[in-house]
């Protein structure tokens, strides 16, 4: 077990480099050009070349990309230049450990300007995700129970209807009628669970409902899926057989080897959802990380996009690497593989 | 054990003259399409998407011959406080059958419609990629095995471990910039392919694996191994032996990627990275509406209703097919 453990961490570990190598080469290769970006149309040839030598965006891409990861570890200077630190030690920035980078736009660390933002992006992913896992994994236990009856038609009928309309659409929707027209919604905003934690849960239930209604509808037909398989196996015929209850044939015999693939993709969902709460905020006005990416875009804050799409890059990693370890307790097979 | 009549027709082909009018062989296709025939919920919703293709196709030469005007505004037909469109229900009137749009008073039907056109060839083509890159992946990664497979699984993780939307976000300006570089006319024409190969490549590792697992399953059966001792070589076995043994999933996935294609696109616009207003597609025009949802709520649900129905039709068409496909699935 400590062995498939070890080679899972050290195959995250590769992905996480080969990612960071990857986001670098896409987005500092391109032919637009970084520094240009920077400042926009105030640009001129000078503060273009002294924010390219400032963001270290005259080295070699290479050098730039080691830059970045040793920054991780020891912190870094900007700009990166011993004889101009000299000259004006007042005018370096210096980034601690573990450094992401320095937006010159926002005239800010970026650590420091993400620190203020996850919070809101963890809130809602986590309520969310606890919302969906509950109503979806429940209802669709309840839909392959009465498989062909009425509860089991309408479950995966409505849940077909809920899954055609996209997260914004539904969002849009709850939020002017529900909230702004009838105001049965408290009005969303963002206060940390540490100041007030009933003023955090009133101020995003709606985006909760929201990002957890599609995938509710989806793991009620998951879930339905995987317990009619695990329902057709012989072995739930033996414990029949041999006089176990009812009971303990759904909750000992089935769900339990039903839920070890809905326990995979819940948790890669999980990640995914950790670096996706952006439509949410983009319709609710939360100002989290997913908005933090749309300003950095729509400013081509090139410094700032970066590290945010590694950063949920890292998510997405290490919710696979959860998931692959608790399937290798799960299910003692795959350590072997 | 009961065994349903009409299951076993085949097997029992011996006995009984009465019954050998409805006896004859029939392919997996012909019970497939005369079991999705019998779906009436998804032949209803088939019917609902042909009409909706067919107006799709047709809207281009509406446009040219004048029957639908999407681009001329109607001052007049807009008096209302803040330039609102006088009338019922955003205006609704004989000319214009789902009113006005507010500000400009452009025809409301004649855009969803243009609006439509653009959706479909989006979403159509970001398909075609998705499902052309999965398909070819998929198939070599299956039957070749060995250090091929385990690279191309590899690339398939690293392409996934991406967060999408994100990237879709963040890729929009360098992409775009690339593409204009590249000779691609900047403005719409940029904004289209942007879109369409951004959902296309994120799409297709998915269907590439399931793919893989198709051919893994097909690849040591016996017409494969006939072809092969005839001779046959790799790009002859994958294309002409496997290819039209996977169709099934091909074409199941196919109506169930589509619809989130369309609604993919909607959400891009709306995060102000899509097609941007005033060209007419379905997620440009519900961007444009968004803070008239209260005020005019025929312009919002113009565009989302249809959003919604196209959506819906295409699942519902989807899970007909597969129940029609499955050989497994009870319902005939």
């Amino acid at each position: 077990m400590l062995y498939y453990i070890i080679r899972r961490v050290i195959a995250a570990v590769i992905m996480l480099v080969v990612i960071s190598m990857a986001t670098f080469a896409l987005f500092y290769a391109m032919p637009s050009d970084p520094a240009r970006l920077t400042c926009g149309k105030t640009c001129t040839p000078a503060s273009i070349k002294a924010n390219r030598h400032y963001l270290g965006l005259d080295k070699p891409i290479t050098t730039q990309y080691a830059d970045f990861v040793s920054g991780l570890f020891t912190g870094r200077e900007y700009p990166d230049d011993p004889a101009f630190a000299k000259a004006n030690p007042d005018k370096v920035t210096h980034c601690p450990a573990p450094c992401l980078g320095y937006s010159p736009q926002r005239t800010s660390l970026v650590s420091t300007y993400i620190s203020e933002r996850w919070p809101v992006s963890i809130s809602i992913a986590l309520g969310a995700f606890a919302i969906w896992i509950t109503f979806g994994v429940g209802f669709g236990i309840i839909a392959a129970l009465t498989r062909g009856r009425w509860p089991d038609r309408l479950l995966t009928s409505s849940s077909l209807f809920v899954f055609s309309f996209p997260t914004f659409f539904l969002g849009l929707l709850i939020y002017s009628y529900l909230s702004i027209k009838y105001q049965f919604f408290p009005a969303p905003n963002y206060v940390s669970i540490f100041d007030s934690p009933v003023g955090w849960a009133k101020g995003l239930v709606m985006a909760w409902i929201v990002l957890a209604a599609v995938y509710v509808a989806s793991y009620i037909r998951l879930t339905r899926a995987y317990m009619l398989e695990t329902m057709g196996e012989d072995y739930l015929r033996t414990a029949r057989a041999k006089g176990a209850t009812e009971r303990s044939v759904v909750f000992r015999h089935t769900l339990r080897a039903a839920l070890t693939p809905v326990v995979t993709v819940a948790g890669l969902d999980l990640g995914i959802v950790l670096a996706g709460t952006v439509i949410m905020e983009q319709v609710f006005g939360y100002q989290g990380l997913g908005r933090a990416a749309i300003d950095a875009v729509t400013q081509s804050d090139l410094p700032m996009i970066v590290p945010i799409v590694l950063i949920t890059a890292a998510l997405i990693v290490f919710a696979n690497l959860v998931v692959d370890i608790l399937y290798g307790v799960i299910d003692p097979r795959v350590r072997i593989g | 054990m009961t065994v349903t009549a009409g299951e076993f027709d085949v097997d029992s082909a011996i006995g009984g003259e009465e019954r050998d009018t409805t006896i004859a062989g029939r392919s997996p296709g012909q019970i497939a399409r005369s079991r999705f025939r019998r779906d009436k919920v998804s032949m209803v919703c088939l019917a609902i998407l042909v009409f909706f293709i067919l107006l799709a196709i047709a809207a281009p030469i509406l446009n040219a011959v004048g029957v639908i005007d999407p681009d001329s505004g109607h001052p007049d037909l807009v008096q209302g406080i803040g330039s609102m469109p006088t009338g019922h229900l955003g205006g609704v009137s004989s000319d214009h059958w789902l009113g006005v749009e507010p500000q400009t008073g452009r025809d409301l039907l004649s855009r969803v419609v243009v609006g439509l056109t653009s959706s479909f060839i989006i979403a159509a083509s970001a398909t075609f990629i998705a499902i052309f890159i999965g398909t070819v992946v998929g198939i070599i990664s299956g039957f070749s095995g060995g250090w091929v497979d385990t690279g191309l699984g590899r690339f398939m993780d690293l392409v996934l471990a991406f967060p999408q939307l994100l990237m879709l976000l963040a890729l929009s300006q360098p992409l775009k910039d690339r593409l204009t570089a590249m000779g691609v006319p900047d403005g719409n024409t940029v904004d289209f392919a942007y879109v369409i190969i951004v959902l296309g490549f994120f799409g297709w590792p998915y269907f590439a694996r399931i793919i893989r697992g198709q051919v893994l399953s097909l690849r040591e059966r016996e017409f494969v191994e006939a072809a092969r001792s005839l001779g046959a070589k790799g790009p002859r076995i994958w294309f002409t032996e496997l290819l039209p043994n996977i169709w099934a999933p091909i074409l199941v996935y196919m109506s169930l990627i589509l619809p989130q294609y369309i609604a993919a696109e909607a959400t891009l616009s709306f995060l102000g990275v899509g097609i941007r207003p005033p060209t007419p597609t379905l997620g440009s025009l519900l961007t444009d509406s968004v803070n008239y949802l209260l005020v005019d709520p025929m312009f919002f649900w113009a565009p989302g209703g249809l959003l919604v129905i196209i959506v819906l039709a295409f699942n519902l068409v989807g899970d007909g097919l597969r129940d029609a496909l499955d050989p497994k699935s009870d319902r005939h």
